[in-house]
């Protein structure tokens, strides 16, 4: 059974469709990259599977379990982690304050929260130095890692990411996807958004193209990437759906 | 030299009271985006019921009064403001306006628009002299709880869990509840917080002017809000320094305009947060780095 079932759903901004009968799974263990133009919906997805944004119709499944409808924060609470576009990285709070708004009950008592603190700390030594400061200031690569910690902290059984590497220096986007391949092989189960799909190609293990807010091609990663389909996909799907 | 230490412990103590009530005012409004006019309510019926419980002691008032207006703001919360959480501003500025409006009339039809008199401690009403300087007990009581109170909220903000939720959730309320905060809990606890807040604005402020009528929360709240929109909507210790700083404004033009121009000061202070509003319309207090939230 996959982890993560859509069927058919739809998703819109008040008359606008941003999702349209969009269905997809994902076995637990696996990695899959969302790819996709500007305003393909790419965003949406990930708000609409975290339980930010309302379903139009269809339905979620995870685990088996209905969640549309579910409030976002008890979607959270069921194991599903979101990576959020533009890192929203709470201002005024100080790096270890992100840290601890991520920790979930799920971890259990003191001593096991303190030792996912220290794991964090040992996957992201940049968050352990800076713990006291703002974590406003910290730059764009930091603050990415910072995210994907505070997510992580929640012991999700589903990461979501929405566009990781975007706006970053090279090196940091080099230690995220190195980030990303070890939770990958620690058996996580991944849904990875990227606009440019030429990096995602090392993570996931299947792909999928997403235009105009629906499903335009999909299949294993390796065969895609070399498919004029998916350029052509690109092409033709610029700009919003009508 | 006399007649400036007493106008400044005058500011303080006054500018004390507004900065509780900016305060109160500026956590709701900074996680929820709602502007709460019947904060006012809650600081005046706090005020009410400390008059209507007072011969049973001090301690008594003081519990009921917290007690009752904690109630007040969190069935407030849960009957009024959460169906329409998330809806556009103005339906959440109409909803605050509606509830306030009820609480006032209310108010009036219980005990008419008369003020009452209400003596709370007189034995605070004396002045006590300082180095030559006569300064009334109440203002340094009222300094003392306000700095405890403002360093207590911040200890609770800082320090416990549900204090950095409440900060996290007033950044990005969305986010917050990404990660599993529980939207209704940090909602319910900031009401519960200006609730208090309310109160003790209520009673330091009853306890100088000895006067009690429906509309002295508005005056308060009023002043509250200018606070906070001087202080930099959204900034909690812009709120604080905007109350405090409106306090010190009023008190030292009553002192220093000429006699003639004194029935005007309120028009002054106004004037000065509008001279605020354009020369620095994200506040006096908040750094200029602070992002802009949507
Ligand atoms: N809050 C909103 N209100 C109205 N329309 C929206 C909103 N958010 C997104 N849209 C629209 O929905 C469509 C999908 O947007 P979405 O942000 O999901 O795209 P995306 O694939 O994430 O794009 P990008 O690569 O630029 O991040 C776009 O047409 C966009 O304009
Ligand atoms: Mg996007």
């Amino acid at each position: 059974m996959a982890l993560l079932d859509l069927d058919g759903i739809d998703v819109r901004y008040g008359p606008l469709p941003a999702l349209r009968d969009l269905s997809l799974q994902l076995a637990e263990g696996e990695t899959l990259g969302v790819v996709g133009p500007n305003g393909a919906g790419k965003t949406t997805l990930t708000l609409a599977i975290a339980g930010a944004l309302p379903l139009f119709s269809g339905t979620i499944r995870f685990d088996g379990r209905s969640i549309a409808g579910l409030r976002t924060e008890d979607v959270s609470a069921l194991g599903l982690a979101l990576v959020p576009e533009g890192r929203r990285i709470f201002d005024g709070l100080t790096v270890q304050e992100n840290l601890l708004v991520g920790m979930s009950k799920r971890l259990g008592d003191r001593a096991a929260r303190a030792r996912a603190l220290d794991e964090m700390h040992a996957m992201f030594p940049i968050l352990a130095e800076r713990r006291n400061g703002m974590a406003t200031r910290l730059s764009g690569g930091e603050q990415q890692q910072l995210a994907i910690a505070r997510a992580l902290l929640s012991r999700p059984r589903l990461l979501i990411l929405d566009e990781p590497s975007l706006g970053l220096a090279p090196l940091m986007v080099d230690k995220v996807y190195e980030v990303l391949l070890a939770l990958r092989k620690s058996g996580l189960t991944i849904l990875l958004v990227e606009q440019n799909p030429m990096r995602i190609g090392i993570v996931a293990d299947r792909l999928i193209v997403l235009s105009g807010g629906s499903l335009k091609l999909q299949g294993p990663a390796r065969e895609l990437l070399g498919d004029a389909r998916l350029e052509q996909a690109y092409l033709s799907g610029e700009g919003a759906p009508e | 030299m006399t007649w400036f230490v007493q106008a400044l412990v005058d500011a303080t103590s006054i500018g004390s009271i507004y900065a509780l009530t900016a305060l109160g005012i500026g956590l709701i409004f900074g996680i929820m985006r709602l502007i709460n006019f019947a904060h006012a309510e809650f600081i005046t019926i706090a005020a009410y019921v400390v008059m209507l419980t007072i011969a049973f002691g001090f301690p008594v008032a003081l519990f009921a009064a917290a007690a009752g207006v904690l109630i007040l703001a969190l069935l407030s919360e849960r009957l009024a403001f959460r169906p329409v959480r998330g809806a556009d501003p103005s339906t959440l500025l109409i909803t605050s306006f509606a509830l306030s409006y009820l609480l006032q009339n209310t108010l009036v039809l219980i005990f008419g628009a008369r003020p009452s008199g209400l003596n709370i401690l007189p034995e605070l009403s004396q002045p006590i002299l300082i180095g030559g300087v006569r300064l009334p007990i109440i203002h340094l009581v009222t300094i003392a709880v306000t700095v405890l109170l403002l360093a207590a909220t911040g200890a609770f903000l800082r320090k416990t869990r549900m204090g950095i939720e409440m900060r996290a959730a007033a950044a990005d309320f969305e986010m917050a509840r990404l990660l599993g905060i529980r939207a209704n809990r940090v909602i319910a606890a900031a009401f519960g917080l200006s609730g208090v807040l309310a109160t003790a604005a209520a009673i330091l402020y009853v306890a100088q002017t000895g006067v009690v009528e429906p509309r002295l929360g508005l005056h308060l709240a009023l002043i509250g809000f200018v606070a906070t929109v001087v202080g930099g909507m959204g900034s909690l210790p812009g709120a604080v320094l905007g109350g405090l700083a409106v306090g010190m404004v009023t008190v030292f033009l009553q002192v220093l305009l000429p006699a003639d121009l004194r029935p005007y000061r309120e028009a002054f202070v106004y004037l000065a947060v509008i001279l605020v509003l354009v020369l620095r319309p994200q506040g006096l207090f908040r750094p200029a780095s602070a992002r802009e939230r949507v």
